[in-house]
């Protein structure tokens, strides 16, 4: 009875050892057609500062309020279809927000929607909206010429696409250059297409060149509207130690118009050539410790003077003026909702992946510093991803700064949000 | 008296010499064929250019567990890219290693960044070194080879600075000339983490090799990990693949 109780427990116990280390693939087998859907919930409690112009002429004529919450829900289909070389994908995303002044508001976007047809492993073709991602920096990347600006409260959000043509060469090789791809790419622009890639009705080409040459990442980017040159960039990213990365990206670009406000409480617009560029580092220490540093110059930004006349002219139209206020607030929604409003800023970031050894877990801190004005924004991020398919994630941001200076005049003083991501 | 102590010292001194070269001709000759024997383990844990699909659990003390599902491509001695099939919060986030450079593609980022062999793209044991580990004779230098209990006992030494582990002690099965556990150290000689090569299993294509790989280290007591290799198949592979243009088109690789 003995031997054939132990019997029992050995065949069981090899059956759990055996189960433990399954592994069916047939399940992951290649199907012609794929799916995710990607369901956010994500609160935002925000610390209004009373003191700021932002805050006077956004409440003017309205009853005062300390914080402002936002509830924002998103549910987003992403799926595809393979056809012999031909792949359609589709990226659809409807959200819906509901604000402290009982603001309801539902907005549907199509991301993307696309089709790529694989010619060869050299050659590929993508017909439709696509979304484009180009650069090296983390914060900033003004070589995106075909991408919209990343938010700086969600660097990794995915963004909506532009409708286009982009054709890919890549081959690779043996020696010093070790790859290299060209990319054409056609943006048209017209009233109903593209409208919020360039102003007006253009047709534009966009050349993307990179070449991986002794280990360095070398892009190089041109940007023709109608026919006539309008920017030029490069970028390039390496490794000089195993641990440590170091990026740059540079931009030129022709004839940029910048509204700017000046003591008299006028709007002017002038047009100069401009410089953009980025430069930065990443490094990974032995304790598994990530920096991140930026520095980045926004060659169109304002300068102190600039932001001051437009504060001055806040508090003139709230105070003194009321016609000066549609012009005003005109001028905040179309020139001042930029990511980067000045022109220097410092980011640095810290994130320590699994600290005490709870995996799944990285919490990191940034300061975003404008090195024009002093003032700054802090954050940091808790993210946990414990859970099959589910992402939770903590987010604060403070911000600091004087009289007249950016993130001093800025609606808020402080906000935190909570994000939960489920993925099916 | 004299004539003879010379003669005993010149003696001692011919042998010491003749001892020394011989051992360092013998030990000379095990490192050549410890590295050749290296060779043929890389061969036999993988076709030079093959595609597979993996399966990584990472175990916490508590017994919990999460698992991991990547397709993985790999052509000669210094290309490799992956990309992960489960769970769904992260299909399509993919990594790119060409010698020594890595890339990490995530599909909302949109854009490959470059990482390091250190880091973790799925947390807990494995680093990225380990989920796109290269041809062992491609990174490291056999030093030195001995006999151990019916195995055999590699100590190997990287070729660069670059490499995840300066030093790797690998215990050989003879049989079947694959690893049975190895021991990755850093330059000041600290265990990092050991490797339990587990389960021989017939792949076919004559790829008969270890399907599990148990990871324990000193850094996570009582943290495991483990790998399960499934479908390894030769496959030719176009070089072009392993570019950063293809990174989002990994997936669609599947046959």
């Amino acid at each position: 009875m003995k031997k054939i109780i132990l019997c029992l427990f050995l065949v069981s116990t090899a059956s759990i050892s055996a189960q433990e280390y399954s592994f069916d693939f047939e399940e992951f087998e290649k199907k012609p057609y794929e799916f995710i859907v990607n369901f956010k919930i994500q609160p935002d409690f925000t610390l209004l500062n009373k003191s700021s112009e932002l805050y006077s002429l956004n409440f003017y004529n309205k009853e005062e309020k300390k914080y402002w919450d936002s509830y924002n829900a998103s549910l987003e289909f992403k799926g595809s279809y393979e056809f012999s070389k031909f792949k359609f994908s589709l990226d659809i995303i409807d959200q819906l927000s509901y604000t402290t002044s009982d603001v309801f508001e539902n907005k549907f976007n199509i991301y993307e929607l696309f089709g790529n047809a694989d010619f060869s492993t050299n050659f590929s073709l993508q017909i439709g909206k696509k979304s484009v991602k180009w650069g090296k920096g983390y914060i900033w990347n003004p070589v995106s010429f075909v991408g919209r600006q990343k938010d700086i409260n969600d660097i990794d959000a995915g963004l909506e696409g532009f409708w286009l043509m982009k054709l890919d060469y890549v081959k690779s090789l043996s020696g010093i250059l070790q790859n290299f791809s060209i990319t054409p790419v056609i943006v048209p622009v017209t009233e109903d297409v593209n409208e919020d890639f360039q102003t007006g009705t253009s047709f534009n080409f966009i050349l993307h060149n990179y070449f991986l040459i002794k280990d360095t990442d070398i892009d190089f980017y041109l940007f023709m509207k109608d026919d006539k040159f309008q920017r030029f960039g490069f970028d390039f990213a390496r490794n000089v130690l195993p641990s440590w990365e170091i990026h740059a990206e540079y931009v030129f670009e022709k004839d940029v118009i910048t509204d700017w406000w000046n003591s008299d409480f006028v709007v002017e617009s002038t047009a100069d050539d401009t410089h953009d560029f980025l430069f930065g580092t990443r490094i990974l220490f032995e304790s598994n410790t990530t920096l991140i540093v930026e520095y980045l110059h926004n060659d169109a930004g304002l300068d102190t003077r600039q932001m001051k006349n437009f504060f001055d002219a806040i508090e003139f139209a709230v105070s003194e003026d009321p016609d000066l206020l549609p012009i005003v607030q005109k001028y905040q929604s179309e020139s001042f909702s930029a990511q980067f409003l000045m022109k220097d800023y410092l980011y640095a970031k810290i994130s320590q992946p699994e600290p005490f050894d709870i995996l799944y877990f990285t919490p990191s801190v940034f300061v975003l510093y404008n090195i024009n004005d002093t003032s700054e924004m802090i954050g940091g991020e808790f993210n946990y991803s414990r859970f099959e398919n589910l992402n939770l994630k903590f987010k604060y941001s403070l911000l600091f700064g004087e009289e007249n200076s950016e993130f001093g005049e800025k609606i808020s003083s402080g906000k935190i949000s909570f994000l939960m991501e489920y993925v099916f | 008296m004299l004539n003879k102590t010379r003669i005993s010292k010149k003696l001692i001194f011919s042998i010491v010499i003749l001892t020394i070269s011989f051992s360092s001709l013998f030990s000379e000759e095990a490192v050549e064929a410890g590295n050749k024997l290296l060779k043929e383990i890389d061969r036999n844990l993988t076709p030079e250019s093959f595609e597979s699909l993996k399966k990584i659990i990472n175990i916490e003390p508590d017994g919990k567990e999460k698992e991991f599902v990547l397709y993985v491509l790999k052509k000669g001695n210094d290309k490799m890219v992956t990309t992960f099939l489960a769970p769904k919060s992260e299909i399509g986030r993919s990594t790119l290693r060409l010698d020594e450079n890595m890339w990490l593609y995530i599909p909302n980022v949109g854009r490959p960044m470059r990482i390091t062999s250190l880091q973790s793209v799925i947390g807990g044991i494995f680093n990225n070194s380990d989920i796109m580990q290269l041809d062992y004779s491609a990174e490291y230098d056999v030093i030195e080879m001995t006999d151990e209990n019916n195995e055999k006992l590699l100590n190997l030494k990287a070729k660069t600075t670059s490499v995840a582990y300066d030093q790797l002690k690998m215990w050989v099965n003879t049989n079947h000339k694959t690893p049975s556990k190895i021991e990755c150290y850093t330059a000041s000689g600290m265990l990092i983490k050991t490797l339990h090569f587990k389960e021989i299993k017939d792949f076919g294509n004559g790829i008969i090799r270890p399907s599990v790989l148990e990871t324990d280290s000193p850094l996570h007591k009582d943290y495991k990990a483990v790998m399960i290799y499934a479908n390894i198949k030769p496959r030719k592979i176009d070089d072009e693949v392993f570019t950063l243009n293809y990174m989002d088109k990994i997936i669609d690789l599947r046959e």
